[in-house]
């Protein structure tokens, strides 16, 4: 159970460990006190590290380094990795770049979510090698901070970049075929395994040893980047007594580009796939960069997306719209499910005891097809939809000759809006199809009053966001705001 | 693309305002901290290193709003890990504590007056323990009717106190005979500090009864005071300690308390040290928000938009205990009027007494809600009259020589807000910005934009003359160093920089020679909270009086010792000019202690000119005004309600600035706060008065992105203040805080763009949500 810690070339032990407990706890408990607790939830990035990891790029093994909230990041799960928080960014006293850019623009205040901007920085400037506003907010999407109103840490991410072709790298640059030497040399081949008074954590490598695992362990919780159940632990207060992470298993790990659709492994992070998804669904990319934040964008998977089975995650409607297939897998056997008959009501799903799932596939767009997404929440960055609608519409000139409509936050489960589909493809022409939208869509929902917003709302907003597509699809483009610059003042010499 | 966008350069703001050369007043200069900041190498309280025998302590909440304790079970959690203790409130002696009315009680007792509410405390060898332990404890509680909103106690008669009211002229008489009158209501929403480090306290028992208690409060004396009260021990025997929080916002002027004083219990019980820390959902279940109120008004006004009689009835959701209300409705009271003379007024403030968590103190203190009652006022009255919002402004703002006595008698002797205003708006380009806003609306169909401009005038003191007074104690040891110490909490604001600065200036010594240390209250007794943006005036004016005692021993030996007279003496450049001859400060230092020179001494300061009589409502409780100005854009989504705020240009007065970098942090990230006040963040309760939002997943704080792309953020050069605060500087804390309001107005002017035929007015905050609604009716018939 060993991994690497920030400068250190020796691998530190992560001791005896209950496999619940987080990166954070496991860092503060041992005198690194620099990450902070802000939410516990992976909400505010106070806890942000950035973890190193190996990858194969071209048959090379290279490394990559990505930002985690470690407030909801298990710790076993470190094994193998390499972890850097703020304590090891400074060498010899010289503070890093971003650490020094953070100082003279001003960057903090009462200093306590600065670490994890610095964090977040450190990770940008790690790697991206040019900077703009987009990759700023992108980047820093998951950090609060209470004190500053933002100015101050993106000058100092401008000016981080402004010095960086100057200087000789920072220590993890310099010294990358190093770390990865000493990554190589910790990876496991076989299943990771620890016990701790009586609970248990195994991170097996091979989808036969993770069968066997769960048909052994129906019980046991399955855990892949863990931004969701770990709540369980850090809000609920739970404890699980058997931990399976799936984060190591090739099988789930992999993505098959075939001609007519993608079939991705169910642990693929949204990062990982990302390159994919927005390769063949490029609505994607705007809709995905309000998934979470950077860090939970970094470790979140698509599988766990589905297999949560919330209501109001982003993924599940899109997907129903697109005509998702799971794989899933149970002892040796697999069966093929369609996504929409996996929910079958909150938090229920089709997954049987000890099966999970493998993969997802999802059909390509054909030359006529368009998926068009929209969401609805409070704050355009890192917040849960109130309404999640993922259209897909075949067109023929002008007309729609088909339409799947999926909605996500208007009902128990993300479900299908039949009626509306029905609606559109009847009366696409009709004056009053607005109108006529509104009704199927209360044929087809009775969305909840709740804290992200009143059943009146999700109903009138999404036939507003039926409207805005019809005029989209029409060619009077209407944009959606949070994915826009252009609207900028026109400021006369301003 | 690699442009660098928005705050002015702060190094061009600092060489403006500072032409004395080698002085550290007025220079650029980070937070004291900033570099252990950046490190992750800054202690805050959980980050101390722990005794081995470091206890921990967690509470069990209400999940009701009101009701009778039948029974409290503490079977199941007496005998959970790790589980020490349980207290209750029966176990405690002095039950009662709070700021000015002890009616808060550490636990409940007998009854629970909102949800949140802490029934017990558990004592654990973990955090985690603790926590656990205390989930465990269930209560057999009767639920009674509960008052929950601001409308439910007024319609009940429920308050704290009798109402607050001001009045001058005779407003009824000059409503009646205006020419046009506008009647017409307001909702306010709360708002939740969401301070990065929730309230955080460590109680260690020193020796024969005695603690030392490390809080991350604003308020380290009341921390003191009342573990002394809990405890039943002189003060003398509680040293409270505050080195920094990790933000305070005004949630840690009272709401520390509680926390430290279960530690100190816990703490005199087991003579271990006892730690606490609340859980982000505790935080926000258990302490108070900004108040959220609900306001009524009446307007009578002329032809250009003159405001003739005006009167507004503020109602202000309080909570189940005063804590602080009645010093923040009071400060609404001072603050309706904003910038604008107002020769008629009547304003009543209602303390409404309700089943939820009792509020307190937000930056601003109650002064927010005032200003953003005028100026919806003002907005209301220029749609009315078709009139430009801003032409409605300058017809109403105080003048120098006339039209310039508030609604409670004070006469503003330093207004600048006419002069700001047209600079800003210069600046700003508003007016080819509002031509330019009329064609792109007529030529966007779904989008719309909004323009506005808001002034800030803000009233600087303690509203309450006692609390302003301040001390320091300034030690300059054998090798020419100086410890500083003061009554004011760091808390991100910058206060110990900005006094280290003072106190370097006055011996003209480097910066790095002084070290400010962790505010205690066995050093400055009976200090105020730092609060009301008063921590430099008042700690400042201190500071330099404990450095000024020093020289004057200094001077007294050295005219004596090299026969000079004290005009040739100075202190400057780390040097000490002795007529001809010049000394190291730290040989001139050595010397002096060999000479039996005392090289230490308190300082004092409390507020000149400031008096109020509270009963007639009347007299001058501001030293000073602050002032300030914003233009904001945004561009609205009518389909949606989604809004963007595109562009903001802000004109601030900080006097002459001790340090602009330090100031332009304020400006700039108390708008951004503001910000999220009037727009993103939604506090929810169910009907029951139970708050549904208790995490950063629920309630929204602004996140990066809602930084306005264009933000130009100008310091007002070439200023002093008029009166003789420290180094003629002004207080920063508060007033950009209310240069956000220029936000929520530029979204009820895209809304009134858009033709809207809404008659519900806009509430704050804007939610996406609630400017759908106003944009948007649908016809409910099939």
């Amino acid at each position: 159970m060993k991994f690497l810690l920030n400068q250190n070339i020796e691998a530190v032990s992560l001791g005896g460990i209950n496999p619940n407990t987080t990166v954070l706890q496991w860092l503060r408990s041992n005198d690194l006190t620099g990450s902070k607790e802000g939410c516990a939830s992976g909400d505010c990035g106070a806890c942000t590290a950035v973890v190193g990891e190996l990858i194969e790029v071209g048959g090379k093994q290279t490394l990559e380094y990505k930002s985690i909230n470690t407030c909801i990041a298990l710790a076993c799960g470190l094994v193998g990795k390499h972890l850097v928080t703020v304590e090891g960014l400074s060498e010899n006293g010289r503070l890093h770049p971003v650490q020094q850019a953070m100082v003279s623009e001003h960057g903090s205040q009462c200093g306590f979510c600065t670490p994890g901007f610095v964090m977040s920085l450190f990770a940008l400037y790690h790697n991206e090698t040019t900077i703009d506003l987009a990759k700023i907010n992108n980047n820093l999407s998951g950090n609060l901070c209470r004190c500053t109103g933002y100015q101050p840490i993106i000058n100092a991410a401008f000016l981080a970049f402004a010095s960086k072709d100057d200087n000789e790298g920072d220590y993890y640059s310099r010294n990358q075929k190093q770390i990865i030497r000493a990554l190589v040399e910790l990876s496991h081949t076989d299943t990771v395994r620890c016990s701790y008074q009586g609970t248990h954590y195994d991170a097996p490598v091979g989808i036969d040893q993770l069968s066997d695992i769960l048909n052994k362990n129906p019980g046991a919780r399955i855990i892949a980047g863990g931004t969701d159940l770990s709540l369980d632990i850090t809000q609920k207060l739970q404890e699980f007594e058997h931990i399976v992470n799936v984060q190591r298993v090739r099988e789930l790990q992999s993505i098959e580009d075939r001609e007519l659709e993608l079939e991705i492994g169910a642990a693929v992070s949204f990062h990982s796939a990302w390159s994919n998804l927005i390769k063949y669904w490029p609505s994607l990319e705007p809709f995905l960069h309000r998934f979470g934040s950077m860090p939970i964008r970094n470790w979140a998977t698509i599988g766990g997306n589905i297999a949560n089975a919330s209501p109001i995650g982003d993924m599940p409607p899109v997907l129903i719209a697109l005509n998702a297939t799971l794989r899933l897998r149970k002892g040796s056997k697999t069966r093929l499910v369609k996504l929409e008959d996996y929910f079958v009501d909150y938090k229920q799903t089709l997954l049987e005891d000890g099966e999970f799932i493998q993969s997802i596939i999802i059909p390509k767009l054909s030359s006529e097809e368009q998926l068009i997404l929209h969401k609805i929440s409070k704050r355009f960055e890192d917040d849960i939809s109130a309404v999640c609608m993922a259209i897909k519409v075949r067109m023929d000139a002008r007309r729609i000759i088909d339409v799947c409509v999926a909605f996500g936050g208007m009902a128990a489960t993300p479900k299908r809006a039949t009626h509306l589909e029905q609606t559109l493809l009847q009366n696409w022409d009709k004056a009053n199809l607005k109108e006529l939208a509104y009704i199927a869509l209360k044929d087809d929902f009775s969305p909840l009053s709740d804290i992200r917003a009143s059943s009146k709302y999700r109903l009138q907003v999404s036939t507003n966001l039926v409207q805005k597509t019809i005029l989209n699809l029409a060619g009077e483009f209407v944009p959606n705001l949070a994915n826009v610059y252009e609207y900028e003042s026109q400021i006369g010499g301003g | 693309m690699n442009r660098k966008l928005g705050v002015v350069n702060v190094g061009a703001v600092n060489q403006q305002l500072t032409n004395k050369s080698n002085s550290a007043i007025g220079l650029a200069i980070p937070h004291d901290s900033a570099h252990m900041h950046v490190q992750g190498s800054a202690p805050y309280i959980d980050d101390m290193p722990m005794h081995g025998n470091t206890l921990h302590a967690a509470f069990a909440l209400s999940k009701i709003t009101h009701g009778k304790i039948n029974t409290i079970d503490i079977s199941l959690a007496k005998n959970a890990r790790g589980v020490h203790s349980i207290m209750l409130a029966e176990d405690i002696n002095h039950l009662n504590i709070g700021p000015i009315r002890h009616d808060e009680p550490l636990l409940a007792k007998d009854e629970v007056l909102f949800c949140g509410q802490a029934l017990a405390a558990v004592l654990a060898d973990s955090h985690e323990n603790a926590r656990k332990a205390a989930a465990l404890i269930k209560a057999d509680i009767t639920q009674l009717d509960a008052i929950v909103t601001v409308e439910q106690a007024m319609s009940h008669n429920s308050f704290l106190d009798k109402p607050l009211e001001m009045h001058t002229g005779n407003a009824e008489n000059a409503i009646d005979s205006a020419k046009h009158y506008l009647t017409g209501n307001l909702t306010i929403g709360g708002q939740e500090h969401y301070y990065l480090e929730s309230q955080v306290a460590l109680a260690i028992p020193t020796e024969n009864k005695e603690l030392v208690v490390h809080s991350s409060t604003q308020n380290p004396t009341e921390v003191q005071h009342l573990v002394a009260h809990v405890l039943d021990i002189p003060q003398h025997s509680v040293e409270v300690i505050t080195r920094r929080m990790g933000g305070g916002f005004g949630g840690k002027e009272t709401d520390s308390s509680q926390l430290a004083c279960i530690c100190a219990l816990f703490a005199q019980q087991t003579q271990c040290p006892v730690k606490a820390r609340l859980s982000r959902g505790d935080d926000m279940l258990m302490t108070g928000k900004r108040h959220d109120f609900k306001v009524d008004y009446r307007v009578g006004f002329d032809d250009q938009g003159r405001i003739a009689g005006i009167v507004i009835d503020f109602a202000a959701r309080c909570g189940y205990s005063l804590d602080l209300s009645s010093a923040i409705v009071a400060r609404t009271l001072f603050h309706a009027d904003n910038a604008y003379y107002l020769p008629n007024a009547s304003f009543r403030g209602f303390l409404c007494k309700t089943n939820t968590a009792s509020n307190t103190a937000f930056r601003g203190f109650g002064g927010p809600q005032g200003m953003l009652a005028i100026e919806n006022i003002i907005e209301e009255v220029a749609n009315r009259l078709s009139m430009d919002a801003l032409d409605v402004r300058k017809a109403n703002f105080y003048q120098k020589q006339k039209n310039n006595v508030t609604p409670y008698g004070q006469i503003i002797e330093d207004n600048i807000i006419n002069e700001l205003t047209e600079e800003l708006v210069i600046d700003a380009h508003y007016q080819q910005r509002r031509q330019a806003i009329e064609v792109f609306n007529k030529n966007n169909k779904y989008i719309k934009k909004g323009l506005a401009l808001s002034p800030v005038k803000f009233g600087i003191s303690f509203t309450k003359k006692f609390l302003n007074q301040a001390g320091a104690l300034v030690h300059v040891y054998k090798d020419g160093s100086i410890y500083l110490n003061h009554g004011g909490t760091e808390m991100g604001q910058g206060l110990f920089i900005k006094v280290k600065q003072v106190v370097a200036n006055e011996f003209g010594v480097e910066l790095d020679c002084v070290k400010v240390s962790a505010t205690s209250t066995a050093k400055i007794p009976n200090t105020s909270a730092t609060a009301a943006s008063s921590g430099s005036d008042l700690n400042g004016m201190a500071a330099r009086e404990a450095c000024i005692r020093i020289k004057k021993n200094m001077l007294e030996f050295a005219t004596k010792h090299f026969d000079l007279s004290e005009s040739e003496i100075t202190f400057a450049n780390a040097q000490v000019q002795l007529g001809e001859k010049n000394m190291s400060f730290d040989d001139f230092v050595a010397l002096a202690y060999l000479n039996r020179v005392e090289l230490f001494s308190n300082g004092f300061y409390k507020t000149p000119k400031i008096h109020y009589d509270e009963a007639k409502a009347c007299g001058r409780p501001f030293y000073y005004y602050s002032y300030g100005a914003c233009v904001s854009e945004v561009v609205l989504d009518c389909l949606t309600g989604e809004y963007k705020l595109i562009a903001v240009d802000i004109l601030h007065d900080v006097g002459a600035s001790l340090n602009p970098a330090i100031d332009m942090g304020q400006i700039v990230g108390g708008f951004i706060q503001g910000m999220g006040w009037l727009c993103s963040e939604e506090l929810k309760w169910d009907e029951k008065g139970v708050l549904l939002t208790t995490g950063a997943s629920t309630y929204k704080i602004p996140a990066i992105g809602d930084t306005p792309k264009h933000f130009k953020v100008k310091i007002k050069p070439n200023i002093s203040n008029h009166e003789n605060t420290i180094h003629k500087s002004k207080a920063v804390g508060e007033p950009p805080l209310m240069l956000a309001i220029s936000v929520w107005l530029a979204i009820k002017n895209a809304i009134s763009n858009s033709g809207s035929s809404c008659k519900t007015p806009l509430s704050a905050p804007a939610s996406f949500e609630q400017v759908f609604f106003q944009l948007n009716q649908f016809s409910e018939k099939e």
